[in-house]
């Protein structure tokens, strides 16, 4: 039988750490190199950027490896690393502080509170007529405009996959604060992404499908 | 009954799989018969998905090799730091 190489148990590997072992170090950097630089490179939108905070983050958790009391996950911590030094990069760029409220990122709604145009649903659009790539390019430009907080709520729920306790951890949020600043993030990046959908696609916004044949989530 | 409105704020949780079993019947049911809510709601799942594609599990082997040298470099000049105060304290007591 053989064991699971990943993850490496936290305990041994911090213990191995406090002693410089040469391994441990390189299991260590094995093990977050990629998460780290990857979450580096979305937070801060810049490669040159995200290689500064790889560096940093390795030499930060080295240094500071005997004040780790094991009190949440050795990931967690290395996240909680990388968001701050990745954020310190970009808090003093000029751009957005803060997003449009919720309702302005919605569609028009009625007096009475229901949906007053239609809403172009692109995801009925056959892909050679709207390719993923051609989304996913316009997704990393409005990830780049949203302000600090909710570029990292986002980045690790949706693009990093964190589960939500681990990204309150990491933030240090509470539930609902971390859902309200998510649900705004993804509404201003839809919204994004519809407005490019509906200019290149204006015949979208006429067609609205009849409820019957719509797809049922 | 759900107006639109209220539909907005139920995403996150309609997604998350957390939404009472209650309000989840009614919004299913809203969805059913909307195609304005539906076509938002198919959306924001897709935006969700498609920031889910820049989730890397690679770094350019040149990255990992200047980081290793990096660390390798701050790490001996520590202990070299640490070596000089050793003698340092050695000399003057």
């Amino acid at each position: 039988m053989t064991l699971p190489a990943d993850p490496p148990q936290d305990a041994e590997l911090v213990e191995r750490l406090k002693t410089r072992d040469e391994a441990a170090v390189e299991t260590l950097m094995a093990h977050y190199e990629a998460r780290v630089f990857s979450l580096a490179l979305r937070l801060t939108g810049n490669r040159q950027d995200a290689e500064e905070v790889l560096q940093d983050v390795f030499w930060q958790v080295l240094r500071h490896i005997g004040s780790f009391r094991g009190e949440s996950k050795l990931s967690s911590w290395i996240y909680r690393i990388t968001t701050n030094a990745a954020l310190m990069k970009v808090r003093g760029r000029p751009g957005r502080r803060e997003l449009p409220l919720e309702e302005a990122l919605g569609p028009a709604m009625s007096p009475d509170g229901m949906i007053a145009e239609a809403v172009p649903d692109w995801t009925r659009l056959p892909n050679e007529e709207l390719e993923r790539k051609e989304l996913a390019q316009r997704l990393a430009a409005a990830i780049d405009e949203l302000p600090p907080d909710y570029r990292a709520a986002l980045v690790l729920r949706d693009v990093e996959g964190l589960p939500a306790a681990e990204a309150c951890e990491v933030l240090g949020l509470s539930l609902p604060a971390l859902k309200s600043r998510l649900h705004r993030a993804r509404l201003f990046l839809r919204k994004r992404l519809a407005d490019y959908v509906t200019a290149r696609h204006p015949a979208l916004t006429r067609s609205t499908p009849r409820s019957d044949d719509a797809a049922l989530p | 009954m759900l107006r639109c409105r209220d539909t907005m704020s139920l995403l996150h949780d309609y997604l998350e799989g957390t939404l009472d079993p209650d309000l989840r019947r009614q919004l299913d049911e809203h969805l059913a018969d909307c195609p304005g809510c539906l076509g938002f709601l198919n959306t924001y799942r897709h935006t969700v998905s498609v920031a889910g594609d820049f989730r890397s599990e690679d770094i350019p082997a040149e990255l990992r090799r200047k980081l290793r040298s990096f660390i390798k470099q701050k790490i001996e000049k520590r202990s070299l730091l640490a070596r000089l105060r050793g003698k340092l304290r050695g000399s003057s007591s």
